[in-house]
């Protein structure tokens, strides 16, 4: 199982089927745990994961799996920015990606796609927040106010 | 033959987010058995279904809490076979963690279970928290929470700021500023609530900086206060919190009461309930003095006592697992200047403002370090700490002192430096907060 050319067959949540290097299956650790304590030759179904988020998903671990064994001639700068533009997408796939990524567990992924989302809080005002988000303002006019007011010291530190 | 549905080990805090992770490993060919099993098989999931399957595990697992998942559940796949913290493409809009806990209180961010979304909150840098409060209660309640200090630390996410409470050089306004883990920007922070008091204790529990007690003088008359209020070091906030019996957790010793009478009391604050319980009372009624924990157990040094001339060299030692006071006679007296670094006291006395005194509670024994001339007039400090080094400002705000660093950890000879971290006026005192 040790060698670098066996395949990994992945059906995802749409039906579609993936043949995929080990190495790079098994960088997510539920894969892995599948795979190794499955049977030999099985299809793996990923039924939490569709095949466009998948097809993204492996294209990162390609990408990191080959930097790491040195077959690809990249340096952790470009690497940096290559995981930069990886992230760049709509807020419903980059939700999918965080969903997939948790699921799978992919810790690098996982901890990219969330500073992703942390990046998209700081620095910004709570009503940003909320419509970047959807979230809903539970907070009377007064409350949120009295928020305010309290937090100008902060809102100055800010710079916002 | 059968289908085999594989529950993931999940749930152990190792770095990944929610307990549903779940998978299937089939070998292609039909399952028997279980009733959900060959909606499975036959490539056709009824939504109605998996409706029910989030259904029944939320009623059986509140998605908030951190359950480790233990092996024994993948005996349960009625529990396990869907997950609701998975997106399912096929109905599109079934990603909320669960209906249960939605009724109740939305999630901290839609589309995400709480898990990954606290995760994602953590990561934010400590700046932005006093805006993340202002979002909508349930971010509030949950940055103010001990939960999130411990995300951020799991996430290594944890910046430590120095607070100095500083006066102006005429000596008549006071206010705390704080300076983030460079020790560059200066801020102020709110003005404090309540009348402007002075010899208060400090100390700081979960990312909250505690002012407890102190006197204040209102018209020229002064007045012991058991007031305390809490500084919410995320939020940037301050707030009342229950006063002092007559004084959790946090401990408070000594002290005078209202008549000005000297006090041998000791309470413990519980800070989940916010109250102050009286324990086992000192040997011998203390004020003036100040107090540390080290290795879990309580030091009172310093002060006076009714019971000595002049000031007390005695140490009281309080043991929270037995509930008893014993004492030592060789502490410091005096004592201008005090904190813990890496489980020793550094004291500095009135007589010697050019020494540290360096208090190993591992067998009981006193260091003296010398303090290098600073070139500056300055003789009186007070300590601050940051970044597991000691920091002495000036209690008088020469403009010609640099900050000395003590390093304990520096080669032999090296100790000493100075550091750029001035607070903008004297020190009055300082704590260092990591959120």
């Amino acid at each position: 199982m040790g060698s670098t050319s066996t395949k990994i067959k992945l059906r995802t949540s749409d039906q579609k089927v993936f043949e995929v290097e080990e190495a790079v299956a098994v960088q997510s650790q539920t894969i892995k745990y599948f795979y190794e304590n499955g049977c030999p030759g099985s299809v793996i179904h990923v039924h939490s994961v569709s095949g466009d988020i998948l097809s993204k998903i492996l294209d990162y671990c390609k990408k990191h799996v080959n930097s790491a064994a040195g077959k690809e001639d990249i340096s952790p700068e470009e690497l940096y920015e290559w995981d930069a533009n990886f992230v760049k997408v709509d807020q419903n796939t980059l939700f999918d990606l965080i969903l997939a990524a948790n699921c799978l567990k992919i810790e690098s992924l996982l901890d990219l796609t969330c500073q992703t989302v942390a990046n998209m809080i700081k620095g910004k005002r709570p009503k940003e927040i909320r419509t970047t988000f959807n979230i809903k303002n539970d907070y009377t006019p007064e409350a949120e106010e009295a928020v305010r007011r309290e937090n100008k010291w902060a809102f100055d530190m800010l710079g916002v | 033959m059968a289908l085999r549905v594989i529950w993931a080990m999940c749930g152990q805090r190792n770095g990944y987010r929610g307990v549903g992770k779940a998978l299937q490993s089939s070998t292609g060919k039909r399952a028997f058995g279980m009733e959900y099993e060959s909606d499975w098989t036959k490539n056709r999931v009824s939504s109605a279904f998996t409706a029910q399957v989030i259904r029944s595990a939320t009623s059986l697992m509140p998605w908030s809490c951190k359950i480790p998942i233990e092996k024994k559940r993948i005996t349960e796949p009625n529990m396990c076979l869907s997950s609701p913290l998975m997106p399912d493409h096929s109905k599109g809009n079934h990603r909320s963690p669960s209906q249960a806990t939605d009724e109740i209180e939305s999630p901290l961010l839609p589309g995400l279970p709480d898990d990954v979304a606290k995760y994602c909150l953590a990561l934010v840098p400590r700046s932005s928290f006093p805006s993340m409060g202002g979002v909508c209660k349930r971010w509030r309640s949950f940055i103010q929470s001990k939960e999130f200090l411990m995300e951020r630390k799991i996430a290594e996410m944890l910046e430590e700021w120095l607070y100095v409470l500083t006066m102006d050089s005429e000596g008549k306004e006071s206010h705390w500023e704080v300076l983030d883990c460079l020790g560059q920007k200066h801020r102020l922070l709110p003005p404090m609530p309540g009348p402007e008091k002075v010899g208060f204790g400090t100390t700081v529990l979960n990312g909250k900086l505690l002012v407890l007690a102190g006197y204040s003088v209102i018209n020229g008359t002064a007045s012991a206060s058991a007031d305390v209020y809490q500084y919410d070091s995320c939020l940037n906030c301050w707030s009342k919190l229950a006063n002092l019996n007559v004084n959790g957790v946090v401990y408070v010793v000594g002290g005078y009461g209202v008549e000005g009478e000297s006090l041998s009391t000791a309470e413990v604050y519980d800070p989940d309930t916010d109250k102050w319980t009286l324990i086992e009372s000192l040997r011998r009624p203390r004020w003036g003095c100040f107090a540390c924990g080290l290795n879990g157990k309580l030091y009172v040094l310093g002060g006076r006592s009714s019971f000595t001339i002049g000031n007390s060299r005695f140490v009281d030692v309080y043991n929270p697992e037995k509930q008893t006071w014993c004492e030592m006679k060789n502490g410091c007296v005096m004592v201008t200047a005090h904190a813990v670094l890496e489980k020793k006291l550094f004291c500095m006395e009135w007589k010697n403002q050019r020494k540290l005194a360096i208090f190993n509670p591992d067998d009981n024994s006193w260091k003296m370090v010398s303090v290098p001339l600073t070139g500056s007039t300055s003789i009186g400090f007070r300590f601050g700490i940051l970044d597991g080094k000691l920091l002495l400002f000036s209690v008088e705000g020469d403009p010609g002192y640099h900050t000395l660093l003590y390093d304990p950890n520096a080669a032999p000879g090296s100790e000493w430096q100075t550091s750029e971290i001035k607070p903008s006026g004297l020190c009055l005192c300082s704590v260092t907060i990591k959120a």
